[in-house]
């Protein structure tokens, strides 16, 4: 035993660290009819700026696939303040909206006042101003992105949010050896810019899953040889080991509160799902069963947890109180459903659902039963919602590789993310 | 010493297994739609026990969802191992089951396995079915009120002016026309006021309709408005106002009298048990109404009719019995003589 020990290479990286590539949004599936809006280059004056917001607004617009931005070639005019408008030119171009702004810049600070018009009405609509430290154009010109999209949509826009996944790369075999693995987890905005290693390993990362504060998160990884639980803090890359039980050691899912996690161990047997309290470490056991429990996702109360089990001979999703154990199947349409999360209302759920055709995305009505399948391709897995509810991330396979892909609850709007060295998995959407 | 010569054992065991379980895999229709489960099971086993295989495996991991893994075999490694080190602290750890060398406990561990299985495959069948039964029973409860509703429409669009107010449709857990009515629900309503038929009452119609205080006014103008439809001889109508009314003025001293006519009505449908009932309601509810003796003579040939000999031989007695001087009284004997032989 142990002749050739595993030399596992893992380094945690605080995040300013940017090492891996952007992945870069394709849309592929808009809504029916997008709404027309004209966002103008915005007028900078002050310390010199390397991100152009008024493009960063025009893209995540454009990615929820409700908006259409209208090419900047074919504006007559750059207006920066309300007097300089003419809306007739922008009625004339087919606008609907149109969204104006200044930035200013010093050596510390970014400022960018904005106003949104109703090209129709002739009326503004959003007349603010979003500051930040200098070199964080982007998260100014998301927080922009969002009170417009909140305005025009009523709802709350998810373009400052972050997320994780895991990549991996692998290098060319050399002198006839097995090719090598590296695996990275990635922290990047949500349109999959400022991609950031947070962790690095020659071994597997899996599961990563964000505290519901963002601050923290929580993934798998076979480092020493065998699967761990880790919890790291993502601002310093502190990290902690928390569960090296014998066997497996998986699928974290953190509790609404942000006190406990829910994760599988087979400690005991075979894999069963646990809850422990992060902060004093204690255990407690939710299911015993002769079959496989895993991938659990906790109800918004906090109270129960779904999750995956073949007790039935097939993978489906049942739900099991944590006060009692009562335990209830909640999938019945398909031979297979797993890795469900639940929406914030905790009345319908997104999961991966295998039909004719292979793997797909599909949502449930919990009261009903009624099954909606929101994506076509046939590898779908892991799937991520939106913090508000309307989008959601999942991996799937794209010309022979894992890419990341996102879809529109209501189907209408889709997004692939790839990646252009690299097969990436696993994706987890922060929830704030 | 002992325990590590154990410990090989199990790891000789454990590739025997996995062998086992790629075999089934291939085979076994069942594991087949479990793929992803348990290749991406096989592999972290493979992976957790033979290390240096683990780096050229790991690239197929990848390919699989998650991190699910199994395995039926791992875990009594485990257990044994964690007994051993831990004393198995756990309560609720299951019993570790002994691996030795000896093949016969190799071929129960076998046998167990499959029996999970199959206790796996059972579960889902029963998980299904309990889904489909509440599926129907609920189906069943969401037509009947589609067709308690419709019905409801229809009395009310039957009775035209008589004015209807229904006590029930508060009760009612779907969303029900505000006043409606029903022939079914005012029957069942009007027998679950008698305890002997009430376990026969479905739990839906159960629902004890509050008496309601309707004028007399209205409600003898809307009794006579059926009377005169039996008078008419529009006896679909008829029955249908009568019913209505039954159920619109439960407190009205007309009632017994619409019983009375319901009976009558549906006897001459044919329509046997429906008439048994209404008689039955009439003749428990109302024992010192003046058509007493009538309905009983009715309620008799009824049960004659329908066969049951002894009931109708005591019901028509019972008319000479209580009710002599009746009108009834020499028709029963007649019946009782000639047809009751």
């Amino acid at each position: 035993m142990g002749f050739f020990k595993a030399v596992a290479v893992v380094s945690a990286v605080m995040f300013s660290q940017l090492v891996a590539a952007d992945l870069v949004i394709e849309v592929t599936d808009w809504v029916k009819d997008p709404t027309k809006i004209a966002i103008v280059p915005f007028r900078h004056e002050g310390a010199a700026i390397d991100q152009d917001m008024a493009a960063v607004v025009a893209a995540d617009l454009t990615r929820s696939g409700q908006f259409e931005a209208l090419p900047r070639d074919a504006m007559y005019s750059s207006p920066s303040a309300a007097d300089e408008v003419h809306y007739r030119d922008w009625r004339a171009l087919g606008v609907d909206y149109l969204l104006i702004g200044r930035s200013q810049a010093t050596n510390k600070s970014v400022t960018l006042e904005y106003e949104l018009f109703d090209v129709h009405r002739q009326k503004s609509l959003i007349k603010s101003r979003v500051g930040n430290r200098k070199g964080a154009e982007r998260a100014v010109a998301h927080k922009v992105s969002d009170s417009v999209y909140q305005r025009l949509t009523g709802i709350a826009g998810a373009f400052s949010t972050r997320m994780l996944y895991v990549s991996v790369k692998t290098s060319p075999a050399k002198n006839q050896n097995t090719p090598k693995q590296m695996y990275q987890l990635i922290l990047a905005d949500a349109d999959g810019a400022r991609a950031r290693e947070i962790l690095k390993s020659s071994e597997p990362i899996l599961s990563p899953s964000w505290s519901p504060d963002g601050k923290q998160i929580a993934y798998v990884s076979f480092e020493s040889s065998r699967p761990a639980i880790y919890r790291q803090v993502i601002a310093t890359g502190e990290r902690e080991k928390l569960t090296n039980f014998r066997g497996l050691n998986s699928a974290p899912s953190w509790s609404p509160d942000g006190k406990r996690l829910a994760m599988v161990l087979s400690k005991d047997g075979n894999p069963e799902l646990y809850v422990m309290e992060v902060a004093t470490r204690k255990l407690q056991r939710i299911t015993k069963n002769s079959a496989i429990d895993t991938e659990p996702s906790w109800m918004p109360d906090g109270k129960s947890l779904i999750f995956t089990s073949d007790r039935g001979g097939r993978p489906q999703i049942y739900r099991v109180d944590l006060n009692g154990g009562a335990t209830k199947r909640i999938t019945y349409t398909g031979a297979y459903n797993a890795k469900a999360s639940l929406m914030a209302d905790g009345k319908s759920m997104v999961m991966v659902h295998r039909d004719d055709s292979g793997y797909h995305i599909a949502w449930q009505e919990l009261a009903t039963g009624r099954l909606i399948i929101l994506t076509g391709s046939s590898l779908d897995e892991s799937p991520s919602l939106s913090p508000n509810g309307s989008m959601l991330l999942y991996a799937t396979k794209y010309q022979g590789r894992g890419v990341l892909a996102a879809v529109s609850l209501d189907g209408g709007v889709r997004f692939r993310l790839p990646s252009p060295s690299s097969d990436v998995r696993e994706p987890a959407w922060s929830p704030n | 010493m002992m325990n590590m010569a154990n410990n090989a054992v199990v790891e000789f065991m454990s590739v025997k297994d996995i062998t086992m379980n790629a075999k089934s895999a291939l085979s076994g229709l069942a594991f087949l739609l479990m793929r992803p489960f348990i290749l991406a099971a096989w592999l972290t086993v493979t992976s957790l026990f033979f290390a240096p295989f683990a780096l050229s495996q790991i690239e197929v991991v990848e390919a699989e969802p998650a991190v699910i893994t199994d395995s039926r075999y791992p875990q009594t490694r485990e257990t044994t191992i964690v007994s051993k080190v831990l004393g198995n602290s756990m309560n609720d750890a299951p019993p570790p089951i002994a691996l030795s060398s000896d093949s016969g406990n190799a071929g129960l561990f076998v046998q167990l396995q499959d029996l999970q299985a199959e206790v796996r495959e059972l579960r889902g069948l029963l998980e299904q079915q309990s889904y489909i039964i509440e599926q129907l029973s609920q189906k069943r409860m969401d037509d009947y009120l589609d067709l308690d509703r419709r019905i409801g429409e229809l009395t009310q669009s039957a009775l035209s002016g008589a004015p209807v107010k229904s006590a029930s449709a508060s009760n009612q857990p779907q969303s029900n026309t505000g006043g409606s009515t029903s022939t079914a629900r005012s029957y069942s309503t009007a027998k679950s006021a008698v305890p002997a038929n009430a376990g026969s009452v479905s739990p839906i119609v159960k629902a004890a309709v509050p008496p309601v205080a309707s004028s007399a006014d209205v409600a003898k103008k809307a009794y006579r408005a059926a009377y005169q439809k039996v008078k008419d001889r529009q006896f679909d109508q008829a029955s249908v106002s009568l019913a209505a009314f039954i159920k619109a003025h439960p407190q009205s001293h007309y009632v017994p009298n619409a019983y009375f006519w319901l009976g009558e009505l549906f006897y001459l449908e044919s329509d046997l048990p429906k008439s048994k009932q209404s008689f039955d309601v009439l003749i428990k509810q109302y024992p010192k109404h003046r058509k007493i003796a009538d309905a009983k003579f009715k309620l008799g040939k009824i049960y004659h009719q329908l066969g049951d000999n002894k009931s109708a031989r005591s019901m028509l007695e019972s008319v000479l019995n209580d009710h002599p001087g009746s009108t009834a009284a020499n028709p029963a004997r007649e019946y009782l003589n000639n047809s009751l032989r």
